[in-house]
């Protein structure tokens, strides 16, 4: 059983503090944050995806802090940013056999075979640059979803998708069998039909704090 | 085969980089064309003069090019560097105390440079020393150092400036939204006026104080000494173009692809980039110091570039790694350097 916990996480930017407190252990199964515009919920996901470091408290992945030293348990988690960003000259059939690649995983010949939920393959030759938001949120979703990570983070997943790519996003989210997905989105209707369990990231005079409701979505 | 699957990732890294430097440096090209021929024709001189002092150095040891030819050429490679600059370079403006020289550099390169910002703001240091090796007779020299010195003095206020006063971060720079132009003549004129920050007048009192000291001990010694000066100082400013072109910096795939960065062999292909990033630099380095010497001994310019390229790895390492280490360490690389070249002179 994979489990994710944050303790007493504070996370200060530009003088002031962003984030207060934030204690919370997600089991596996799929986590909703949500959250008014800049009260920090990408900061969160930075912070417990290890891209961040907490100005305060722990991030600690099965028993073992990630920002420990020698520990490498940040590789087990794979965080997709709400801005696609990848090099922009790197089609996307590059873009996806270099991802498989510095994961550790076998590049077959043909990529999307055996795995293409959100069609790229007509779009293989392009450059991610040239790509429209919502190919580009497709193409790094499809590399999340093509390593089989432990733990899933998710900043605003739906954005650009249509509604054919956010069933999609729906479907792959109820496939994945085990680990712990966190998602931030302020579109959860979207996802309707995912069982979540609903955090939400409350602004405060001291920084944001947040609060799990523990209601099914 | 232990080694197969890192080099197959750094290949593919590397590949993705250049694609994405290339496709972006194209794209900006086409859409600001017009403003980069006009407004870069007047400040790319500016900004590229110390990277322009390759030229020179490249055929300072050479006795057949007269004086003359050798500032036509100088002159021939600037306007050639600029034109290569204006269409293969990313064009965005850091906000960063080297000011004037990194309006063409990307502020990912200029962090990595901060540790040469002393070479970079004592440029014109080097005109001193080309000049004195231009003229071989003790009395024009002091003449040809007076004049020097004071070119020093406005010339660094000048670099310098008030862009000091900017503590704004590297995050703050941002590619041009409408029109290059007004972004592009305010760091111009920010960076003519004067600066109030007490560091400035300091760091140019350190600057005239090394070239006097320099100065003096190159006039007792033999001229080849000074020539090995040169072309170990001209190699240091020679890197920062250098650097500039290779854009393999580490942070550079953070900024553009954070979600590479957590994967398992992100760490390996990173050092693997900058040890040959490291390598490369020493080569073009040794080439650059060979091209441009002549009379030196070779076995002493070996040994000070084997020394550089091992503090160049270490700083690119340091600056991978932590920051704030970075930041208190730059000086004290730069000074094992300087002494490392002074050192061996001495051998």
């Amino acid at each position: 059983m994979t489990s994710l916990e944050l303790r007493s996480v504070r996370k200060g930017r530009s003088g002031r503090c962003v984030l207060w407190d934030a204690s919370v252990c997600f089991q596996e199964g799929v986590h909703l944050i949500e959250g008014e515009n800049g009260v920090g919920k990408t900061t969160l996901l930075e912070v417990m995806s290890g891209l961040e470091m907490p100005t305060s408290g722990d991030v600690v992945l099965d028993g073992r802090s990630i920002h420990a030293r020698g520990n490498r348990s940040t590789q087990r988690i794979v965080m997709i940013p709400a801005v696609a960003k990848f090099y922009e000259g790197a089609s996307v059939d590059y873009a996806i056999r270099l991802y498989l690649s510095l994961r550790g995983l076998p590049v077959p010949r043909d990529i999307f075979e055996s795995f293409d939920p959100f069609s790229l393959k007509r779009h293989a030759t392009i450059p991610f640059g040239k790509l429209s938001l919502g190919w580009r949120k497709r193409l790094m979703l499809h590399m999340a979803f093509v390593a089989d990570s432990d733990v899933l983070v998710l900043d605003e997943p739906t954005v650009g998708l249509d509604a054919k790519g956010i069933e999609c996003l729906a479907d792959l989210i109820l496939r994945r069998v085990s680990g712990v997905t966190v998602i931030a989105c302020h579109e959860p209707d979207t996802l309707a039909r995912v069982p979540m369990e609903k955090y939400v990231l409350e602004d405060a005079a001291q920084g944001s704090v947040l609060v799990a409701r523990r209601d099914k979505a | 085969m232990m080694l197969s699957a890192p080099i197959s990732s750094l290949v593919w890294v590397t590949g993705a980089m250049l694609k994405s430097y290339r496709f972006a440096s194209r794209d900006f090209f086409r859409s600001r064309q017009r403003t980069i021929l006009l407004l870069g024709s007047v400040l790319m001189p500016l900004a590229s003069i110390p990277e322009a002092l390759l030229s020179p150095l490249l055929i300072l040891g050479d006795p057949k090019v007269d004086p003359l030819g050798r500032c036509f050429t100088t002159v021939i490679d600037l306007v050639l560097w600029n034109a290569w600059i204006a269409s293969q370079r990313h064009f965005i403006p850091p906000i960063r105390d080297v000011s004037v020289v990194t309006v063409f550099m990307r502020p990912q390169m200029t962090a990595i440079c901060v540790a040469l910002r002393y070479c970079i703001l004592s440029w014109p240091a080097i005109f001193l020393f080309l000049a004195l090796q231009c003229v071989r007779d003790e009395s024009g020299r002091a003449q040809f150092a007076q004049m020097a010195l004071c070119v020093v003095v406005i010339s660094s206020g000048v670099v310098s400036g008030s862009r000091l006063n900017r503590a704004a971060p590297y995050g703050a720079a941002r590619p041009f939204d409408k029109w290059s132009a007004y972004p592009l003549l305010s760091y111009a004129l920010s960076g003519i006026a004067p600066s109030t920050d007490p560091r400035v007048p300091c760091m140019h009192a350190c600057s005239c104080l090394a070239v006097i000291l320099t100065y003096v001990v190159l006039s007792r010694l033999p001229s080849s000494y000074g020539v090995v000066t040169i072309s170990l100082i001209g190699s240091l400013v020679a890197l920062l173009p250098l650097r500039a072109l290779l854009d393999l910096a580490s942070q550079r795939s953070v900024v553009d692809c954070p979600m590479l960065v957590a994967c398992p062999r992100f760490r390996t292909v990173e050092n693997c980039q900058v040890v040959c990033c490291a390598a490369l630099l020493f080569a073009a380095s040794m080439t650059a110091s060979a091209l441009g010497q002549g009379r030196v001994d070779a076995v002493h310019d070996g040994l000070f570039m084997t020394a550089l390229f091992m503090t160049l790895m270490f700083l690119a390492f340091v600056s991978c790694r932590n920051a704030r280490v970075s930041r208190w360490m730059e000086n004290g690389v730069l000074c094992v350097v300087v002494v490392t070249g002074i050192t061996l002179e001495c051998i």
